[in-house]
């Protein structure tokens, strides 16, 4: 019976409670929905209220309020000014507020949850938009005065699962970029610290057009990272930045700083990050193009107004690699990169970078700004011990190329310049090409042009030189060679032909060879400064240049119809003038060792005179000379004539062999054994040969002086 | 007439004795090279220094020092015939005997020290001039010293042979 009694208390308590509890619910829910119609309806006087205060035109599409999710906001927009589009754009949000303290009239937030957010970040006049927003709208809070209600400064969360910030900037690089934020944390407190983390993507797409576009696979430059942000305010206008931390997964980047004025409208921003390794891989732009390996040591900073901020970037590769390879079998394998990257102000660097490119070794040096048609000046060169494990006595050989690059091709001068060694004499030979035009972009052939072409060769101050106009080839770059074909240029009344390959196999071998027709003598000798005694005529002739062979550089040139001044000749043996003598041809071959000269088959065809000649010289001087003189021509000649006779020679030519030696500067001539001086030997005393000795020398003398 | 007579006479006795007059370091520069063959090399080599010593400026002082220098050498004084003949080439560059004592120092240097820059420097010397061989395959030259030695220089296309006594002393190549 008392059992009973109490288990009926008890179901009555509870049927009372449930029944008390569901009428407090249904309160809520009635006052919940009061709250919300209300809200709704005055939402426009509400927009207008806080347009007022915030300075800028707000607009929302829809308010609700809950108990439990505070108030829900959808459709909040923010417009900068008179702009169409909105400046800040929050589709659905949360705000928690403290219901209690409205009913003291204030206002708290403790919470903010954004489901979705647009923002649009441009330049303005005096900064960025979203920045002056953010500084106008503060103030503005801060300095309203409203007796109905008041805002409390309190510790704030705000969490925004995901937000798209879209970049509207006409310079190159930031063109149609935009960032993707995943699942951002911020929390700022009231003691004046602040922190946010969390996950964004960068962005970029790059145009059809672009000069890099047709390198690319994936033409989206994507670079994705977390990143944690740590601050605190300090003198109530700046913003101590304790820690910046950026992961890009295979390496971080962490940094400290300072921003002034944070709440300005632009301040004035100063990050610097510790240096740290990067690996390539991490840079997923270059990851998913370039195939890299390798690391990067890295060093940023980041200084300067909000909207105008610039990255200075220090890197030192290290034994990197990337590998380009294309459809067409179009392939570049760069490999042990090494070197000094900088970038800052728009100027990037390459510091005495050394790499292989196709396996072939070279030194880059590179200056460019970059912007929408760069200019740039790279320097290419091999390294002094490549050139000597090739067996080449040339202690540089360098490209620089200073111009511009304009609508898929480079514009401007190349120079190509080599030192040649030898004992005691070093050459500097050049080629040097302005107004060129290269079509790098072009997928297979592509063109090269220049305006002028100059190869100049300087020793010891005297500088002799070519000049070519109208310089054109195409060049095709392979993964195993560079084939420049179907060289052409034209000067002198005449045309050059040639080819070039670089063969970058096994071992790399330079093969080129230039050959050139119908050249006039007169203009060609003017420039090429060798020698005042031939004019008149044109010259064929052929250049070839293998750096596997011994003789490595051999030329040959006939002149045809010429004029040439033999006076030293005729002065030396006492002959009758031998000036302006006409010939049908002129021979000269020669060849380039690593150690000496060869000079073969000098061979001049003319009516009074005929000349044979082949010597080697470096250190010491090897040869032989033939001449075939004119009996008629050398009875002009007192002297001779009566040596003629004595010899009683009637033929129509006489012959006279010689043997040359000694030295470059000081040649030795012997005469050798002939009929014409076995005769003459025989017939002569032996004080008349004597002198004829001492005068020759004598004359030989002088002519050295002179 | 007569008296035209004396006075050529007297001349003529004049140049007579004048003739006969030798001066006293002359006398005993002619004793030395007399004695050259008979006594040692090194009294000879005494003999000339004291003869520069005691008389100093003489017209015999070319000869002496090349014959000094070419003491030393035989005496393989390698070092006393490096510098002797050093000062003897500086001091007379363009006497006959230089290039003789050139080939000497080259012998001496090539013994010694082999200075290569020193070397290269005499053969750049020796090869310096144009030469034409019209008759011969050489062109001779001849020096005879005091201390009796005779050198030849013979200066082919190719290399420079020098002989001592016919004997071959240095080929020279460029």
């Amino acid at each position: 019976m008392a059992f009973s009694l109490q288990s009926r208390r008890k179901h009555t308590a509870s049927a009372g409670a449930c029944a008390v509890l569901i009428i407090l619910i249904s309160i809520a829910c009635v006052l919940q929905s009061y709250i919300s119609f209300n809200l709704q309806k005055s939402k426009d006087k509400m927009t207008g209220y806080l347009s007022d205060i915030c300075g800028y035109r707000l607009s929302l599409d829809g308010i609700s309020y809950s108990f439990f999710g505070g108030l829900h906001l959808r459709g909040l927009a923010i417009f900068y000014t008179n702009q169409p589009r909105a400046s800040v754009f929050i589709s659905d949000a949360r705000v928690i507020i403290n219901p209690l303290r409205l009913i003291f009239r204030q206002f708290s937030v403790s919470k903010i949850t954004i489901y979705e957010c647009g923002l649009l970040s441009k330049k303005e006049e005096g900064g960025l938009n979203l920045q002056i927003i953010l500084s106008d709208i503060s103030k503005n809070l801060s300095r309203t005065k409203d007796a109905r209600i008041k805002l409390i400064d309190t510790d704030l969360s705000i969490r925004s699962k995901s937000a798209r910030l879209d970049l509207i900037d006409d310079r190159f690089l930031y063109r149609g970029m935009y960032i993707v934020f995943k699942d951002v944390r911020i929390s700022r407190y009231r003691s004046g610290k602040a922190a946010v983390k969390g996950e964004a993507k960068f962005s970029c797409h790059i145009p059809e057009g672009h000069y890099s576009a047709r390198f690319l696979n994936n033409r989206d430059m994507e670079q994705g990272l977390k990143f944690n942000f740590q601050a605190t305010a300090i003198n109530a206008n700046d913003l101590n930045i304790d820690m910046l931390s950026l992961d890009l997964g295979d390496g971080q980047l962490i940094g400290t700083g300072l921003v002034k004025d944070y709440l300005g409208r632009n301040p004035y921003n100063d990050i610097a990050f510790i240096p740290s390794n990067i690996a390539l891989e991490a840079i997923t732009f270059l990851k998913e193009n370039f195939n890299p390996r390798g690391q990067l040591f890295l060093s940023l900073r980041l200084n300067g107004l909000t909207d105008n901020m610039a990255p200075v970037i220090t890197a030192i590769t290290q034994n990197c690699s990337v590998r380009y390879h294309i459809a067409n079998g179009e392939i570049f394998d760069i490999r042990n990169m090494s070197g000094k990257i900088d970038y800052a102000s728009g100027l990037l660097e390459l510091k005495d970078m050394s790499l292989k490119f196709n396996s072939l070794p070279i030194e880059i040096n590179l200056k460019s700004h970059i912007s929408e048609e760069p200019d740039m000046i790279i320097s290419l060169s091999l390294p002094k011990d490549f050139l000597a494990a090739q067996n080449l006595p040339l202690q540089s050989l360098k490209a620089v190329f200073n111009g511009t690059m304009i609508k898929n091709t480079l514009t401007g001068k190349l120079e190509i310049s080599s030192t040649y060694i030898r004992k005691n004499l070093n050459l500097t030979l050049a080629a040097r090409l302005s107004g060129v035009d290269f079509d790098y972009y072009s997928l297979k052939d592509k063109y090269f042009r220049a305006k002028e072409l100059e190869f100049i060769k300087d020793n010891k101050g005297a500088v002799q030189k070519l000049n070519f106009s109208n310089f054109n080839t195409n060049v095709i770059i392979n993964k195993d060679f560079i084939h420049a074909k179907d060289i052409s240029a034209q000067g002198y009344n005449g045309a050059l032909n040639g080819k070039l390959i670089i063969d970058l196999k096994a071992r790399p071998n330079l093969q080129f060879s230039l050959s050139c027709q119908d050249l006039n003598i007169d203009s060609l000798m003017r420039d090429v400064n060798i020698t005042k005694k031939i004019s008149r005529g044109t010259l064929e002739g052929k250049l070839t240049f293998n750096n596997s062979l011994k003789e490595f550089l051999m030329g040959s040139c006939y002149i045809r119809n010429g004029t040439v001044q033999l006076e030293a000749l005729s002065e030396t043996v006492k002959l009758p003038p031998l000036q302006n003598v006409a010939f049908r041809i002129m021979h000269i071959y020669f060849a380039i060792l690593k150690e000496s000269i060869k000079v073969r088959g000098v061979k001049l065809s003319s009516p009074d005179v005929s000349l044979n000649a082949y010597w080697d010289t470096n250190r010491i001087v090897k040869g032989a000379l033939n001449i075939k003189l004119k009996s008629e021509l050398l009875r002009k000649s007192p002297q001779f004539k009566k040596l003629l006779d004595l010899a009683r020679t009637n033929t129509a030519y006489v012959d006279f062999r010689f043997l040359m030696g000694g030295i470059p500067r000081a040649v030795r001539i012997l005469w050798m054994k002939g009929e014409f001086k076995e005769k003459i030997t025989a017939a002569l005393p032996g004080w008349v040969k004597r002198s004829i000795e001492s005068n020759l020398n004598d004359a030989i003398e002088d002519l050295s002086a002179q | 007439m007569k008296l035209n007579l004396n006075i050529i006479l007297a001349l003529f006795l004049l140049c007579l004795n004048l003739s006969c007059v030798s001066l006293p370091q002359d006398n005993q520069f002619a004793q030395i090279l007399a004695e050259t063959n008979t006594v040692s090399p090194d009294l000879t080599f005494m003999r000339l220094n004291n003869y520069l010593r005691d008389y100093p400026g003489s017209t015999h002082e070319k000869e002496i020092k090349f014959a000094i220098g070419e003491y030393h050498l035989g005496a393989k004084n390698y070092r006393e015939a490096i510098y002797s003949l050093s000062n003897y080439i500086k001091n007379y560059p363009v006497d006959p005997g230089t290039i003789f004592a050139q080939a000497l120092l080259y012998k001496a240097i090539s013994a010694y020290n082999q200075e290569p820059r020193l070397i290269a420097k005499i053969k750049e010397n020796f090869f310096a001039k144009s030469v034409f061989l019209l008759f011969s395959q050489s062109r001779v030259k001849q020096y005879k010293s005091i201390l009796n030695n005779t050198y030849e220089i013979k200066e082919y296309i190719d290399r420079l042979e020098v002989t001592k006594n016919n004997g071959l002393f240095i080929t020279i190549t460029p």
